[in-house]
């Protein structure tokens, strides 16, 4: 039996450097303020428009930026924190587990109200949205709860969960970021098609008026369970131009700003007077991957010479070392079962060269890189290959627009593929995701995993139904030892996430990272002029 | 006339008909894939294919063609795949202010651009002649988003005069010149140097006619020599040219869209490109093609009512 205790942890030490190093202040703390002036916050958002805004759905950074405002989870995780170690109580006051880790009773508040006219959330509300995002045919992760044998209103205000198999970070699954986001029944049946564009929640802003390319414009839900919101209204525009977008924080325009991912941005926006700048976890790895079903790559000291050639430090360095942490492992800094004791390979042209000459390529070898055009990636790769130029590495570019470049790499066309993402921080997404061989490209279960790798696949199914946290922990991490020990991988940076906002604006908390990708913006959340 | 109209619509079903065909297998012979765009990149390959089936994109494709067309004659033009909004109703909403904007640009391109190419042809080969051949090409080879931005310094930042956020949307005639004001500045600069590079090719061509030297001959005023007999002359390629380079406005409208952060089609065509929104680009190649043949028709007709020889058949 467990019973949910917030924890606090000491903020990764690279992560803190890169914090301190762009003056990121502990937001608003301590900031008292009698009478807050101006209640309408002005966000801008690097997009051309809403995409769909169903929270089962949607996938979007932009998106899932503006439904975070809106969405309450079972479960939360702390506000300004991004790792699901986090978890707090949400709707559920408090939940209970058997001893096998299968049954799952979570106990909600009462007092949960629907936005708009949908009336007050109860178990059946819970139920019906739990049951919509493990339903494939309309959810996009249905997938994460294929291990949910069913879910039941067990009283007026209480859910039962039953598993087939223990899931690794169940709760991580109902906080309020993809498929956890719990949606009022009413408002889903009384809307239905339209509800992707006008979602219904039970967060603490709630939609109002969505204007096409222009913004989304949200207002304080009065009833919000945790207390009325001091921010009244919220403007979510969508100005796709980074340019623009800067000009318009300038001018006070707009008072927070989603920044590009760019060190020269972080310098020059730090510089606007009354400026925080908040560089926020989860980052986006970047990462090779290399093929290892196909010649050259198939040899694994072909694979060791590549991450040899691979200068971390001076890619950190390139992309700019106060928005960029290097990647040490497969799994990205910050997630659970993370872990840096995995062989590693120093950069050393000499050792790749002489790897590559073992391997019985003396003259180097010439790899082919399928690549998007995206402009923040494409130097990426560019700097990639001239890195390893310098050990006899050919690497070929042939450039792509960016959703033909995620077709072609799926057809298994690329033999090195460049790819940066983020999942939810929990060891298992990435691994499952980008190493297990259900994932190759090609299979019908296919996801991202580019290399081919099945090197771990026992630990990581072992791991994902481990009821013991200590041996779950490490099973990750021997998951991710014989990965890079495989070299299957060579993990680059991870690239974290810009915003900038107004230093008159009081989050209401200290913002260190955003599981949604934007800054919670909470009840507590003000102005304070 | 009617019987030239007629003739002329009919020309224009032909070539939208064309075009739809084409655009219809292009984007669809082009890899990337809608239904991952809309289940991101980690949903797996069967929720995928799930998507597909229920998208439709998995009937065959001359069967969907013929659902196409069906739809666009009947005013049905499908929903966005992404956003799941009607087509019609996202195209409509953003219409008027790309038009409005284009007309703005257009106005304000030819206020500016004949005087100049008129006076520059006049004074041809002095100070002011230069000075307009300059600027005009500084307005022909300054792309679209670069001058936006300069703009939003000079008149957003510095001055504070306009805002950077175009909504396009004003509720009173004030605020909506307010708003299109840069934009329409910035696209009207480059169709006024077009525009000026023509009016000043033409008016030299006419000025070097034998009735403008019998005119002066007569002893007529020179500035009614202008007005009276190579004005009229001057318009028929001028207004050729401004028909033609609608295109080309359509094009920087895009760019000047983004950068202002305006709404209208220019935003929405890149979006719908990037996403694979098939049903959006359709809708949008029918407006697009429309708006062509419609400048085009009406470009044709326009030179009657200039030169009274040229007479319809």
């Amino acid at each position: 039996m467990s019973t949910p205790t917030p924890t606090t942890r000491p903020r990764a030490p690279a992560l803190r450097l890169a914090l301190a190093a762009v003056g990121l202040s502990t937001v608003g703390f301590g900031v008292t303020s009698a009478h807050a002036e101006q209640t309408t916050l002005n966000v801008g958002m690097a997009s051309a428009d809403a995409g769909k805004l169903d929270p089962h759905v949607a996938t979007t950074t932009p998106d899932k930026g503006l439904l975070h405002w809106m969405f309450s989870g079972l479960v939360r995780i702390q506000p300004g924190k991004a790792s699901p170690e986090f978890v707090e109580p949400d709707i559920a006051e408090s939940w209970t587990t058997s001893d096998d880790g299968l049954v799952w009773t979570f106990s909600l508040r009462d007092d949960v109200d629907c936005h708009g006219e949908y009336g007050t959330l109860d178990a059946e509300d819970v139920v019906f949205s739990l049951e919509r995002s493990a339903d494939p045919e309309i959810s996009g992760f249905a997938a994460d709860f294929s291990a949910f044998e069913s879910v039941e209103a067990s009283g007026e205000h209480e859910v039962t969960i039953t598993l087939s198999n223990p899931v690794p970070s169940l709760l991580g699954l109902l906080v309020p970021y993809h498929g956890g986001n719990i949606v009022c029944r009413d408002a889903v049946e009384a809307l239905g098609e339209d509800f992707a564009r006008t979602p219904i929640g039970t967060g603490p802003f709630m939609f109002e008026e969505y204007q096409p390319q222009q913004y989304v414009k949200l207002v304080a839900h009065e009833d919000y369970f945790r207390g009325a919101p001091k921010i009244k209204e919220i403007y979510y525009r969508y100005i796709n131009s980074d340019a623009s977008r800067d000009l318009a924080f300038q001018t006070g325009e707009i008072d927070m700003i989603y920044g590009s991912q760019d060190q020269t941005w972080v310098e020059r926006v730090s510089e606007l007077p009354g400026t925080t700048v908040s560089v926020m976890a989860p980052g986006e790895m970047s990462m090779i991957s290399l093929n290892t079903s196909k010649a050259p790559l198939d040899d694994v000291l072909v694979r060791r010479a590549v991450a040899h050639a691979m200068d971390r430090d001076t890619m950190v360095a390139f992309r700019g070392p106060d928005v960029t942490l290097a990647a040490n492992s497969v799994v990205p800094e910050g997630y659970l079962g993370y872990t840096d004791d995995v062989p590693r390979y120093e950069f050393d042209v000499e050792k790749a060269k002489a790897l590559l000459e073992e391997a019985g390529h003396p003259d180097g070898v010439t790899l082919k890189a399928i690549h998007t055009t995206l402009p923040d990636m494409l130097s990426t790769i560019e700097a990639v290959q001239a890195l390893l130029r310098e050990a006899n590495i050919n690497l070929e570019i042939e450039l792509v627009e960016h959703a033909t470049f995620h077709d072609q790499i799926r057809e298994d066309l690329s033999q090195v593929v460049h790819y940066s993402a983020a999942r939810i921080p929990v060891a298992d997404s990435y691994l499952t995701q980008f190493f297990h061989s259900d994932s190759i490209v090609g299979k019908p279960t296919a996801v991202t995993n580019f290399s081919h790798c099945d090197v771990a696949d026992e630990e990581i199914s072992a791991a994902r139904v481990e009821p013991d946290k200590e041996r779950q922990l490490e099973l990750w991490a021997e998951a991710q030892r014989k990965i890079m020990d495989a070299a299957c991988a060579v993990p680059i940076y991870q690239n974290l996430q810009l915003w900038a906002w107004k230093d008159t604006l009081d989050l209401g908390h200290e913002v260190e990272g955003s599981l949604n990708l934007s800054p919670a913006i909470t009840e507590q959340s003000q102005f304070t002029e | 006339m009617s019987r030239f109209i007629l003739k002329r619509v009919g020309f224009a079903f032909i070539t939208l008909f064309a075009v739809l065909t084409i655009v219809f297998f292009i984007v669809r012979i082009l890899p990337g894939d809608p239904a991952m765009v809309i289940l991101g990149d980690q949903a797996s390959q069967q929720a995928i294919e799930s998507l597909r089936a229920r998208l439709g994109l998995d009937v065959p494709l001359p069967v969907q063609y013929v659902d196409f067309m069906r739809g666009v004659f009947v005013g049905d033009w499908g929903t966005s795949l992404i956003s799941g909004r009607p087509v019609i109703t996202e195209i409509l909403k953003v219409l008027p202010a790309t038009i409005e904007l284009t007309l703005a640009a257009l106005v304000l391109g030819a206020a500016v651009g004949i005087p100049l190419g008129v006076w520059s042809a006049i004074r041809r080969n002095t100070v002011p002649d230069y000075l307009i051949r300059l600027a005009s090409l500084l307005g022909l080879s300054f792309p679209a988003f670069v001058s936006a931005v300069l703009l939003l310094f000079a008149f957003a930042i510095e001055l504070r005069w306009f805002p950077v956020i175009s909504s396009g949307r004003g509720e009173t005639l004030g605020a909506r010149l307010n708003d299109l004001a840069l934009p329409a500045i910035n696209l009207g600069l480059i169709m006024a140097a077009y525009i000026t590079r023509v009016s000043r090719s033409a008016m030299l061509e006419v000025l070097g006619q034998d009735y403008v030297r019998t005119a002066k001959a007569k002893g007529i005023a020179f500035g009614q020599i202008i007005r009276r007999h190579c004005l009229r002359n001057t318009m028929i390629p001028v207004v050729t040219v401004v028909g033609l380079y609608l295109g080309i406005l359509i094009g920087n409208s895009v760019l000047t869209e983004i950068v202002f952060n305006r709404p209208g089609l220019g935003r929405l065509i890149v979006g719908a490109l990037n996403q694979r929104d098939y049903p959006m680009l359709q809708g949008m190649m029918v407006i697009y093609t429309l708006m062509v043949v419609v400048v085009n028709l009406a470009t044709d007709l326009t030179y009657g009512l200039i030169d009274p020889r040229i007479k319809y058949s």
